[in-house]
């Protein structure tokens, strides 16, 4: 069944360009689960909106990829 | 993906079963493994960053530290904040046994703030009690904790199986056996049979929708859904005093905690817009928070955490403490809107609700041994019912948990685990994948919870509470249809199950309670009045035989130690504190 | 060495920390060539260490890192770490190699953890006490607290820099010796605020002697209301004489909640001994500020 795309904004972006293929530290620390790897790209990204906007993803990066920034709604 | 047979499943073992990584989780599993047991830890995050802590914490609230505060001040001041309604024997552990927490975590790596004469920096936040300890390096704790975790003798103890959620507690004969639930990121099916099982997975934190509409910008880590909460009441443990909310003045929108504690010693403090303080009452209560309500309704609101008037070095001071520990971007926060403390005054409001006894007192019933009303199982940290236990009650109890539940687990059987309860817990699990085109989680959830901001936030009064209650048994209809695709969306949609559990024993037990208590936290504006005929007794709940949500009554324990100020209108006296409790301060 | 090697070295050095690496396994990753993995080997090695004594040279001898983004990580984890570093000839030695090098936050960072540890001495410190950095000297007045050094500290309160000075007036608060008055009476002098303020608040911790009283009464008129607060915190360790009470009560009515709240709690305290201040309470009980309600209403019930 076809299904409705509401596009959100985000709270945690990924640079792509420092991210390391290969790396899934992010991932693994998220409380939420909410980053994961792309599969075409092999870089982290935000796969759902649910984010506390604690920071292990931010602070864990080893090469200060990731930025968190408030979610829309409480920005 | 694709719902997996019931009889396809991992099967697990060990002797102590621990559910939830976090702070009184951790605490329990490296001192279930000193006591020689096989342990298993299962956190539906992961254990580096989950829980309370997943950030780390700047301060404990709770540390009675020789020479600065005595068991008794603070047992005391514990009673009086809980309106008399405590068993003392619970706060007595915290009180005697958390300096030797401390020191035990300062053994592991983790900084209490000392001075330069290495002296324990406490300072004496409310007008009451000198409780309060800064940790300089709180963004640490849980790595602290994670490292004691790995190290060589420990690692052959506890094995650690992260994204691993359970929904249910199994039980045989009413006794904790064992535990069924699922891997989040494969959906593959997971039951454990144990000795015993240690419930330590936090606060019913996602309970109310935060004023901005976001789930998951609640006060607690949203990982913490309340799902011990349900697990227990499943399993058929008793909860306590779930009518005794948690609320908290916080960051408006942030939703964060304001943390006056770290700007008071610096000058900073909490007032009204004419720029007067206004809280009367002497510690953090209930009482506090009506007060803090009535002052936002009044025409003096909104309120604020006043720092605009100290000198620029001593913002730049606490904005690194602020900045960066327990809730790092709140700077990105006031940042976001050009808002600087040096010109603008902190903006607050009041939280939604929530059920945490870490805050307030509202959890699963415990004794002084961590032992819930079903044999076997035993809940620590904030889900457990030890009034403002916080987070070295956190820590306490963990231990504690981890001490007995080892010694139980030693000796216990290992019947075959219940099939029935299995059965049951996998239609839980995997429904959701039945109905693709089903509500999804996110648009229940919101409802769900709107309808707890709309019915259950203090002041409460039965027709609301009712509405409430009618709401959350319409919305079982909307969770059997609720739908989803991946193993990442059915861990939500179980998290929603335990939030209905959550709202419904939230209402039932509001009802019941006929009177007003607790100032903000229970306040019922159909029965202002406090009645200590009746309702000087702890009220608790579980499901019946026939499934049903029971209430029923237990008496206050007789106190430990004297509450100055404070007669017990039942009259009864007190006893000794017994050579056991008594030991652990000396 | 190219992005993709460096890239490669930290995947490597990931893959390690999985499996609990030891000190040996990690040596490779401390010494790498490139910044960014010694900076992550660090990080590592602070994870998953069981060796504490092999280890905290390690962390020490990163203060003086070429890379300032190694040596920022150092910083951070000597403080960190404190509790369990093990101070020995190695880890003592990189500290004080520290203590000299050309970037002020190593060198702080280096005094801290000497005096942190009790590694050092009245000398040493006096030594450090030149530095060009007003941060690092401050840092210097922290170790001559941790020594109870009162002459080191007086030496001290002649700091051309104001947080110098306002680090000696805490630090001879904390040292609570009530020889430290004279140089607090000084400083209560001083032409910065703040530094007057912290050497009055500090006076409630030495105690306040007659002349100290002298300059206490007289501050509570001071305009700054940081001073006038330190004022009447001072008073609460003086002898509840006539002079000290009727400033006190005047400083009842301040414009400042805060000078208000000091004045109130002092004379509360004083009420045993003088209470012809109980009116002056009792009418503080209706007091705009909830504080000042509270400490009114707390020393006429007690």
């Amino acid at each position: 069944m076809a299904q409705a795309t509401n596009r959100v904004d985000v709270p945690v972006s990924v640079d792509q360009s420092k991210c390391i293929d290969g790396c899934t530290l992010c991932v693994d620390v998220c409380p939420l689960d909410s980053l994961a790897i792309d599969p075409e790209t092999n870089k982290a990204y935000m796969h759902v909106d649910e984010c506390w906007y604690c920071g292990p993803c931010a602070a864990r990066c080893p090469v200060d990829a990731v930025t968190v920034n408030i979610p829309y709604l409480l920005r | 993906m694709q719902i997996p047979p019931l009889s396809e499943r991992r099967e697990m073992t060990c002797d102590v079963l621990v559910i939830g990584g976090g702070t009184a989780g951790t605490m329990a599993a490296l001192t279930a493994a000193q006591h020689d047991v096989q342990v298993l830890l299962l956190e539906k995050a992961n254990v580096r960053h989950s829980g309370a802590l997943a950030m780390g914490m700047d301060g404990v609230n709770n540390a009675v530290i020789p020479g600065k505060a005595s068991p008794e001040d603070y047992v005391a001041d514990i009673t009086t904040a809980n309106d008399g309604i405590v068993n003392q024997r619970t706060v007595y552990q915290t009180a005697t046994r958390g300096f030797a927490m401390v020191q035990r975590l300062e053994r592991y790596g983790v900084k209490f703030e000392k001075d330069e004469h290495n002296e324990y920096a406490v300072r004496k936040v409310h007008r009451s009690g000198s409780y309060v300890l800064p940790m300089p390096e709180g963004k640490d704790v849980k790595k602290v904790l994670y490292r004691q975790l790995r190290a060589r003798n420990v690692r052959a103890r506890v094995t650690i199986e992260n994204r691993v959620m359970p929904v249910r507690v199994l039980t045989v004969d009413g006794r904790a056996v064992g535990a069924v639930g699922f891997d989040t990121r494969t959906g593959e099916f997971v039951t454990i049979s144990a000795g015993a099982v240690i419930l330590a997975a936090g606060a019913a934190g996602r309970l109310g929708l935060p004023a901005s509409g976001y789930l998951y910008g609640t006060y607690e880590n949203p990982t913490n859904a309340g799902d011990g909460y349900a697990m227990a009441y499943h399993a058929g443990a008793e909860l306590s005093g779930i009518e005794c909310f948690q609320v908290n003045p916080l960051i408006k929108d942030y939703n964060g905690p304001a943390c006056a504690y770290v700007a008071n010693p610096f000058g900073g403090y909490q007032v009204n817009a004419e720029g007067n303080r206004f809280v009367d009452c002497d510690y953090w209560s209930g009482q506090m928070m009506a007060e803090v309500k009535a002052e936002l309704d009044s025409a003096r609101g909104p309120i604020y955490l006043k720092l605009s008037h100290l000198p620029d070095a001593t913002i730049t001071e606490i904005e690194g403490i602020l900045h960066t520990t327990e809730r790092p971007t709140r700077g990105t926060f006031h940042a976001g809107r050009g808002h600087d403390y040096r010109e603008r005054d902190i903006e607050m409001h009041i939280s939604e609700i929530g059920l945490c006894s870490g805050h307030s007192a509202s959890g699963v019933w415990i004794d002084e041994h961590a032992a819930t009303t079903v044999p076997g199982l035993y809940a620590a940290g904030d889900m457990a019912l030890v009034p403002h236990n916080y987070m070295i009650g956190a820590f306490v109890f963990g231990e504690i948990a981890g001490e007995h539940a080892s010694v139980f687990a030693r000796t216990a059987s290992r019947p075959a685990l219940p099939e029935d309860q299995i059965s049951a817990a996998h239609e839980l699990i995997y429904r959701p994948l039945s109905n693709p085109d089903g509500p999804p989680q996110a648009q229940v959830e919101f409802k769900l919870r709107r309808f707890v901001n709309d019915y259950m936030q203090p002041p409460k009064t039965e027709r609301y509470l009712s509405l409430g209650l009618e709401s959350f048994e319409r919305m079982r209809g909307d969770i059997a249809r609720m739908g989803a695709t991946t193993p990442h969306e059915l861990m939500r949609c179980a998290e929603v199950t335990f939030i209905r559990d959550c709202a419904e024993m939230a209402a039932r037990a509001s009802l019941a309670r006929t009177e007003s208590r607790w100032g903000l936290y229970h306040q019922r504006a159909d029965l202002p009045a406090s009645d200590d005929e009746r309702w000087f007794c702890h009220l608790n709940l579980r499901k019946d035989a026939t499934g049903a949500m029971e209430m029923l009554t237990r008496p206050v324990a007789p106190y430990i130690v004297d509450v100055p100020g404070f007669t017990r209108p039942d009259g009864i006296p007190n006893e000794p504190v017994g050579t056991e409790l008594a030991g652990a301060w000396a | 060495m190219s992005p993709d090697a460096v890239a490669a070295r930290i995947l490597g050095l990931l893959d390690l920390a999985d499996e609990d690496p030891t000190h040996e396994e990690l040596e490779p990753y401390l010494a790498d060539p490139a910044p960014e993995v010694r900076r992550n080997a660090l990080g590592v090695l602070s994870d998953h260490t069981e060796d504490w004594t092999a280890a905290s040279p390690v962390f020490a001898a990163a203060l003086t890192d070429e890379d300032p983004a190694v040596r920022a990580a150092a910083t951070r984890l000597v403080r960190e770490l404190s509790e369990v570093l093990v101070p020995g000839e190695e880890f003592d030695a990189a500290l004080r190699r520290a203590t000299t090098h050309a970037d002020a936050t190593v060198r702080l960072e280096a005094i801290d953890a000497l005096w942190r540890h009790r590694l050092t001495t009245v000398d040493e410190l006096t030594g450090l006490s030149g530095d060009p950095d007003a941060a690092v000297r401050c840092e210097v007045v922290l170790g001559f607290v941790s020594l109870d050094a009162l002459d080191a500290l007086a030496r001290a309160a002649d700091d051309p820099d104001p947080s110098v000075r306002l680090a000696v007036a805490r630090g001879l608060g904390a040292v609570g010796d009530p020889r430290g008055t004279a140089t607090l009476t000084c400083l209560a002098a001083d032409p910065e605020f703040l530094v007057r303020a912290a050497a009055l608040t500090a006076m409630a911790r030495t105690g306040c002697g007659d002349e100290a009283v002298h300059v206490a009464v007289a501050a509570l008129t001071d305009d700054a209301w940081e001073v006038r607060q330190g004022a009447a915190n001072a008073l609460s360790s003086a002898a509840p004489d006539e002079r000290g009470a009727a400033a006190l009560v005047t400083a009842l009515g301040d414009e400042n909640l805060d000078v208000r709240k000091a004045a109130v709690k002092t004379l509360g305290a004083w009420l045993p001994s003088r209470p012809a201040v109980r009116s002056s309470l009792e009418s503080a009980l209706s007091d705009v500020d909830a504080d000042v309600r509270a400490y009114a209403r707390m020393s006429l019930t007690n």
